[in-house]
C-alpha cells in the first residue's frame, strides 16, 4: 500500500514537472499552477481501466526516490521560484547519476560476472560510500546531499516495492537524462575547445578550463540556461 | 571552509544525514548476517527395497497447450502441481492451474483449477498485466505454499517480472500477489523454472534466469515475513549469454551443485558449485552432458547421489533421459531413456523427492499433457543393474 501511494505521488510529480517544463517562462504562477492541476487531473483519468500511474507501475517504470526529489525541486523552482537545488547541486546530480548509470546498467544486463545491483541488498558498504559522499557534500555545502538523503530515507521507509537500495537511487530515465546532459555538455565543451584551438594554435588556456568546470557554466550552457 | 568553521546548520545536516544512513545500515547488517548461513539439508532415507514405479498424467487432455510444471509436497504428504495452459505459449489467455494428489498409492490428481490469470493478477497488483507464464511452487520458511510466477505487460519473455502468492491451506486460498524486484531496468527480464534451495535460517535460494539482452543465471534469496515474501539478496552465476535456468542440489550444509541449461542449442549442460552454503558459486563450466537449449532438473537422493532429468541430445526435445551421479556431478550414468520419439516434444522436467523416499517427476508431454512418474531408488538401481 505504501509503495502504491508513493508510486502515485511520484508519477504525479513527474507529470507536474513535465507540464511546467513546457509552460512558457514568462507565464504567471497562477497559469503554471492551473496547467499543472489540469495535467494531474488528466493523469488520473483511467484509460483502458487504469490511470497513468498504474500503467507506469505495470511497466515497472516507477520513478526512484532521487528522481522524485529532483523533479520536486524542479517543480518548486518553476512554480514557487525558490531553487532548492542550485546550479552546482544539479551539476553534481548529473555527474553522480551518470557515473552510477555507467557502473550499474551494463553489468546488471549481463556484462561480466560482477553484478553491482546485487550490492543494493545488504548494502552496508554502499551505504558507507554514500554516507562519505554525503558528508563531503555537506562539508562543501552542496545541496545534492539532500537528494541522496531523500533516497536513503525512502529506502529506510520502504517507499518502493523494491528492497534494493539501487532502485531508490536511480532509474533508467534518470540515468538516460544524466548521460544525455553530460554528453551534450561534453560535446559543447569539445566544440568550444576546438574553436579556441583553431583561433589560438597555442592550445586551450588551462585556466579557462578550470573555471568552466568549477562554476557549473558548462553544464548550464549545455542545458540552454544561465548558470 | 574548514571543519572548525562548521555552522550549526551544517552540524544539524550532518547529524540528520548520519541518522538516516545509520537507520539503513542497521537493516543492511541484518541482511548481510544472513548471507552465509548454509543449506538446510533434510535427510531422507533410501525408501523401500522393492522397486516401485508408476506413471500417469496430471491433467486431462483439453486440447490446449500445457507447459512448465512444478511440484511441491505439502505437510500432509499431498503433492501439489502447478503449470500454465492456454491456446499457445505467451498468449493472453494463458493461466496458471493447480491440482493436488493424495499420498495414498494410486491416488488420482484432482480436477485442475485456475490459480492465476492476467486479469486476476492485475486486480491483485493494481496494474495492467498482459500475460502470465512460468511458475514454481515450494514450501516457504513459514510452512506455507508459495508460488513464484512470471507476468509480462506485453511482448515476450524478455519483459518478464517475478511475483509471489502465498497460501496457508495448501493452495485452496491465496493471499494477493506481490511483485518481487530483481532487475534495475524496469524490473524486466527475470524468469523462474526450478525449485529453490532451503537455507538454514528458513530463507530460500530460488534459481532464476535473466533474459533481457543478456541471458544469464543466478539465485534470488527470498525471506518470508508475516504476510509477505521479500528479496534479501541475489547471486549471479555468470554473465553473457551462455547458461540459464539453474537446477540446484544441496549435497551437505555447505556444498551444492548447480546444473545449468545451455542458452544455445548444440552446447552442453553447465556445472557450478558452492562450497560456502550458497554465498558464492564457481563460474559455470561446460560438462560432457549435451543440452539442446532446454530445461532440466536435478534432485538429491540418499548417499549423496544426484538424479538428473534432461533432454540427452544436442538439438530437439524428442528424447528425455534420467542420469545418476555418485560423485557430486563429476560423472553421470544413464539410468533410463523415458521418452524417445522423433519430432515429438518431451521437455521441462521437474523432480521432487518426497518425504517417503520416492521421487516424483513431471514433464511436458507433447505440449498437450503433463506426464508424471513416481519411482523409488530401488527402481533406479534396478535400471542401472545394481543391487541396492
Amino acid at each position: 500500500m505504501t509503495a502504491e501511494v508513493f508510486s502515485l505521488a511520484a508519477c504525479l510529480v513527474a507529470v507536474l514537472a513535465a507540464t511546467v517544463a513546457f509552460v512558457p517562462r514568462d507565464a504567471t504562477r497562477r497559469t503554471r499552477l492551473a496547467t499543472g492541476a489540469v495535467a494531474v487531473t488528466l493523469a488520473l483519468i483511467p484509460v483502458g481501466g487504469w490511470t497513468l500511474p498504474r500503467w507506469l507501475a505495470g511497466l515497472g517504470a516507477v520513478p526512484s526516490a532521487s528522481s522524485v526529489a529532483l523533479l520536486a525541486a524542479f517543480v518548486w523552482a518553476r512554480v514557487i521560484g525558490w531553487d532548492v537545488l542550485d546550479a552546482r547541486a544539479w551539476r553534481t546530480a548529473w555527474c553522480f547519476f551518470g557515473a552510477a548509470a555507467v557502473v550499474l546498467y551494463p553489468m546488471a544486463l549481463g556484462l561480466g560476472r560482477l553484478d553491482p545491483y546485487a550490492l543494493g541488498w545488504g548494502a552496508t558498504w554502499m551505504l558507507g560510500v554514500l554516507w562519505a559522499i554525503s558528508v563531503g557534500l555537506v562539508w562543501r555545502q552542496n545541496r545534492f546531499a539532500l537528494v541522496l538523503a531523500v533516497a536513503v530515507l525512502a529506502f529506510d521507509l520502504r517507499l518502493l516495492e523494491s528492497t534494493n537500495l539501487w532502485d531508490y537511487l536511480i532509474d533508467p530515465p534518470l540515468a538516460a537524462v544524466s548521460l544525455s546532459v553530460l554528453a551534450t555538455a561534453g560535446v559543447h565543451r569539445l566544440r568550444r575547445w576546438r574553436t579556441r584551438t583553431a583561433s589560438d594554435p597555442g592550445g586551450e588556456d588551462p585556466g579557462i578550463a578550470a573555471r568552466g568546470s568549477a562554476d557549473g557554466s558548462w553544464i548550464a550552457k549545455a542545458e540552454g540556461r544561465n548558470p | 571552509m574548514t571543519a572548525g568553521a562548521w555552522s550549526r546548520a551544517t552540524w544539524i545536516s550532518f547529524g540528520v544525514i548520519t541518522g538516516i544512513y545509520l537507520w539503513a545500515g542497521v537493516r543492511a547488517v541484518g541482511v548481510v548476517s544472513r548471507a552465509t548461513v548454509g543449506f538446510s539439508v533434510e535427510t531422507i532415507g533410501h525408501g523401500d527395497a522393492e522397486p516401485s514405479f508408476s506413471e500417469g498424467f496430471v491433467d486431462h487432455d483439453t486440447g490446449r497447450m500445457v507447459h512448465v510444471a512444478s511440484l511441491s509436497e505439502l505437510s500432509d504428504g499431498r503433492l501439489v502441481a502447478v503449470w500454465y495452459s492456454g491456446s499457445h505459449e505467451g498468449s493472453g489467455d494463458v493461466a496458471l492451474y493447480l491440482a493436488t494428489r493424495g499420498r495414498e498409492k494410486g491416488a488420482a490428481w484432482s480436477q485442475p483449477h485456475e490459480v492465476a490469470s492476467p486479469a486476476s493478477v492485475a486486480r491483485e497488483l493494481h496494474r495492467p498485466v498482459g500475460k502470465v507464464g512460468n511458475a514454481v511452487v515450494f514450501i516457504d520458511g513459514e510452512g506455507r505454499l508459495a508460488m513464484v510466477f512470471v507476468t509480462m505487460p506485453f511482448g515476450g519473455w524478455a519483459l518478464s517480472s517475478l511475483n509471489v502468492k502465498l497460501s496457508a491451506d495448501g493452495g485452496t486460498s491465496w493471499l494477493p500477489a506481490q511483485r518481487l524486484t530483481s532487475s534495475p531496468l524496469f524490473n524486466l527480464g527475470t524468469l523462474v523454472k526450478n525449485k529453490p534451495l532451503r537455507l538454514a535460517d528458513g530463507s530460500l535460494l530460488l534459481p532464476i534466469s535473466h533474459e533481457f539482452l543478456g541471458r544469464f543465471p543466478g539465485f534470488l534469496q527470498l525471506s518470508s515475513r508475516d504476510q509477505t515474501m521479500e528479496v534479501v539478496a541475489m547471486r549471479r552465476l555468470c554473465g553473457g549469454r551462455r547458461f540459464l535456468q539453474p537446477a540446484a542440489v544441496a549435497l551437505d550444509a555447505q556444498t551444492a551443485l548447480a546444473l545449468l541449461r545451455s542458452a544455445r542449442a548444440g552446447e552442453t549442460i553447465g556445472v557450478a558449485r558452492s562450497t560456502d552454503g550458497g554465498a558464492s558459486w564457481s563460474e559455470p563450466a561446460p560438462s560432457h552432458l549435451p543440452n539442446p537449449d532446454a530445461g532440466l532438473d536435478a534432485v538429491a537422493l540418499s548417499q549423496g547421489r544426484v538424479l538428473l532429468a534432461f533432454n540427452d541430445q544436442r538439438s530437439g526435445r524428442s528424447r528425455l533421459d534420467l542420469a545418476l551421479s555418485t560423485d557430486a556431478g563429476a560423472n553421470w550414468s544413464t539410468v533410463t531413456t523415458l521418452e524417445d520419439e522423433p519430432g515429438a516434444e518431451f521437455s521441462y522436467p521437474f523432480l521432487l523427492r518426497g518425504h517417503d523416499g520416492s521421487t516424483h517427476l513431471v514433464y511436458t508431454w507433447k505440449r498437450s499433457r503433463l506426464k508424471d512418474l513416481t519411482f523409488n531408488e530401488a527402481w533406479i538401481e534396478g535400471k542401472l543393474g545394481r543391487v541396492p
